[in-house]
């Protein structure tokens, strides 16, 4: 859908430089990097409203690369909603409705409008709204648009937290409904929520790309690793008050989580942190209500303790102090049970 | 210094700017006669050169704001070589003596000129009209509304115009539905500070034309050959319709609606 090929554009203090990405119709791509990475700058190139110096640039086939912005169909979201503050809700979303009978634009408007669940708001102000319900209208005012894909730059970043899952939830749909996603973010969580496919971006550069996991598993970039410092991150599929990990090679049945409260049924990302597995030497009498038995693998030392790997089929990574590390002789082999509550395993969706 | 002390020179300091600007005012008029002004007002000759003054410097307003808007447009979004230089230019007209602004403006008006020619050829003449009145007034007035109206555009958040153009609109449209409108408040308050600055103009007017006499024109042929005597009424008519025309425009420029977020 959209291709980008060695684009270059070079900044006073600041260059962008071998760009290169592929994103198919059914791809939600979640470019993560740190704020200054170069993020949003990509997103304007390929939107049109900086020209690059060097490399090309192709939507659906056709090489946009000094195509005026009006003409790209890009539809891109601002981190702080670009709404028309003289303008209603309505006005907004009619706004690249120009030129159709009204009618019709009528018919759109509401349609839109409803879909992002702001027809309430229709003769509103945007003075009037939340953080949510602006992007929610910027979202719709962009569909309008029919763009051929949809450029996010932190569309979530003024939103507050739980107005963030149901726009989340939008996101995803559209983007199952067939609309492609390039969606700029320093948010980790975000990013593993929504990514199919992740670039993550580092001084103007793509330094890496691949599935959500294979980031995990495999960080090529300091960035990366920072957030990955958490290393017990599963797929998994949620039943009632249970979570089954999706299932290991060497495992004939998949091994289920207790969690502690109802999430709603499907698939989510199951992330625990280290610090919140602790490891028993003995069959535990513990208050934890998952506790799986497991051999450890490796040790590393970690500046104030240990991160120890425990192997049953699936990894889990603990962090432990050097005194208890003492206190249990741990060593490589050694069989031992790792053991977390129900509430350190945290869902994203 | 003691606190005190600093707070009544400070007051006194500005009392005595505000009483340097009200008294001629408040003189002026405590000095007419309202019979004076009654019958001065029932002098064809001083409200037809009232009504004079008032469209022409309408008109120069809305005439040279509307041709003038793209360039402020372009002095807050654009950059490019000689910015400043174009910045420099446009005060021009505050700096200079008014007079020589005249003396200057008719160089490019007269009859024997390009533009002169142009307009005989159309039927009537830049010198000694109202459309010369228009053109100085325009000249020495236009610095305000330009700089007013680049300030109202550099106030627009650029990314609402980046967000236009993505959604589809075409440069014009974009100019027209969203920056123009966004700095409607400036564009409207430099329209009234150019329209007040054109209808008090005198220098450049009596340069270009004597006759028909605008009100301040009036003002200073009355003053010159009749004395203060009869010059005093007409100025208080002109005083007292210029507030309340200012005044008028103040509260049209006034719009709440217009708030950013």
């Amino acid at each position: 859908m959209l291709e980008i090929s060695d684009l270059s554009k070079i900044f006073r203090r600041f260059s962008l430089s071998g760009i290169n990405l592929k994103i198919g119709r059914d791809d939600y791509y979640v470019l993560l990097g740190e704020s200054g990475a170069g993020k949003s700058v990509l997103l304007e190139l390929i939107a049109g409203i900086i020209r690059p110096d060097s490399g090309r640039i192709f939507l659906g086939g056709k090489d946009i690369t000094h195509i005026p912005v009006e003409k790209r169909r890009t539809g891109l979201m601002f981190q702080s909603p670009a709404v028309f503050p003289h303008m209603t809700v309505s006005g907004n979303i009619a706004y690249p409705l120009h030129g159709l009978p009204g009618r019709v634009k009528e018919a759109k408007v509401q349609e839109l409008a409803a879909q992002m669940g702001i027809t309430h708001l229709s003769e509103e102000r945007p003075a009037k709204l939340s953080g949510g319900e602006l992007q929610r209208l910027a979202l719709a005012r962009t569909l309008a648009s029919e763009p051929l894909m949809l450029l996010l730059d932190e569309p979530l970043s003024s939103v507050d937290t739980p107005m963030k899952a149901s726009l989340r939830g939008l996101l995803r749909n559209l983007n199952q409904q067939g609309m492609p996603v390039l969606h700029v973010t320093h948010d980790f969580e975000e990013a593993i929520a929504l990514a199919t496919h992740i670039a993550v971006m580092e001084n103007g550069k793509i330094i890496q790309t691949g599935t959500p996991e294979e980031i995990i598993r495999q960080p090529k970039s300091g960035f990366a690793a920072g957030f990955t410092g958490e290393k017990n991150f599963f797929r998994a599929r949620v039943y009632g008050m249970y979570a089954m990990l999706e299932i290991s090679e060497y495992l004939r049945e998949p091994l289920r989580i207790r969690l502690e409260e109802l999430h709603g049924d499907g698939p989510a990302s199951i992330l625990i942190r280290s610090g919140r597995i602790l490891i028993a030497t003995t069959a535990p009498d513990l208050s934890t209500t998952n506790n799986f038995p497991g051999k450890i693998s490796s040790i590393s030392p970690l500046r104030d303790g240990y991160e120890v790997c425990i192997e049953n089929g699936y990894r889990f990574y603990a962090r432990i102090t050097a005194e208890s590390f003492e206190r249990m002789h741990l060593t490589p082999g050694k069989e031992v049970w790792a053991c977390f509550k129900a509430s350190a395993a945290e869902i994203i969706r | 210094m003691h606190r005190n002390t600093f707070r009544i020179v400070m007051t006194l300091s500005g009392s005595l700017v505000l009483l340097f600007i009200i008294a001629p005012l408040a003189g002026i008029l405590l000095k007419s006669e309202t019979s004076e002004i009654v019958s001065a007002f029932r002098e064809p000759e001083v409200t037809g050169s009232i009504w004079l003054t008032v469209a022409t410097s309408m008109a120069a307003t809305f005439l040279f704001a509307f041709l003038s808007l793209p360039l402020a447009w372009m002095l807050a979004r654009k950059k490019f070589p000689g910015r400043k230089l174009v910045l420099g230019i446009i005060d021009l007209p505050v700096v200079i003596p008014h007079t020589a602004a005249g003396i200057a403006l008719l160089g490019v008006i007269s009859r024997d000129t390009l533009a002169g020619k142009a307009a005989a050829n159309l039927g009537f003449d830049l010198i000694g009209s109202a459309a010369g009145i228009v053109l100085a007034m325009a000249f020495v007035s236009l610095p305000f509304f330009i700089n007013a109206a680049r300030e109202g555009f550099s106030n627009v958040p650029e990314r609402l115009e980046k967000a236009a153009l993505n959604l589809g609109a075409s440069p014009l449209r974009v100019f027209l539905s969203i920056s123009v409108p966004l700095a409607m408040r400036q564009i409207v308050s430099g329209s009234v500070m150019m329209f007040a600055r054109g209808m008090s103009e005198f220098g450049a007017v009596v340069v270009i034309a004597y006759h028909p006499m605008t009100a301040p024109v009036l003002i200073f042929e009355r003053f010159s050959s009749f004395g203060l005597q009869y010059a005093r009424p007409v100025s208080v008519i002109f005083i007292v319709i210029s507030v309340v025309m200012f005044l008028i425009m103040r509260l049209i420029a006034r719009d709440p609606e217009n708030a950013r977020n």
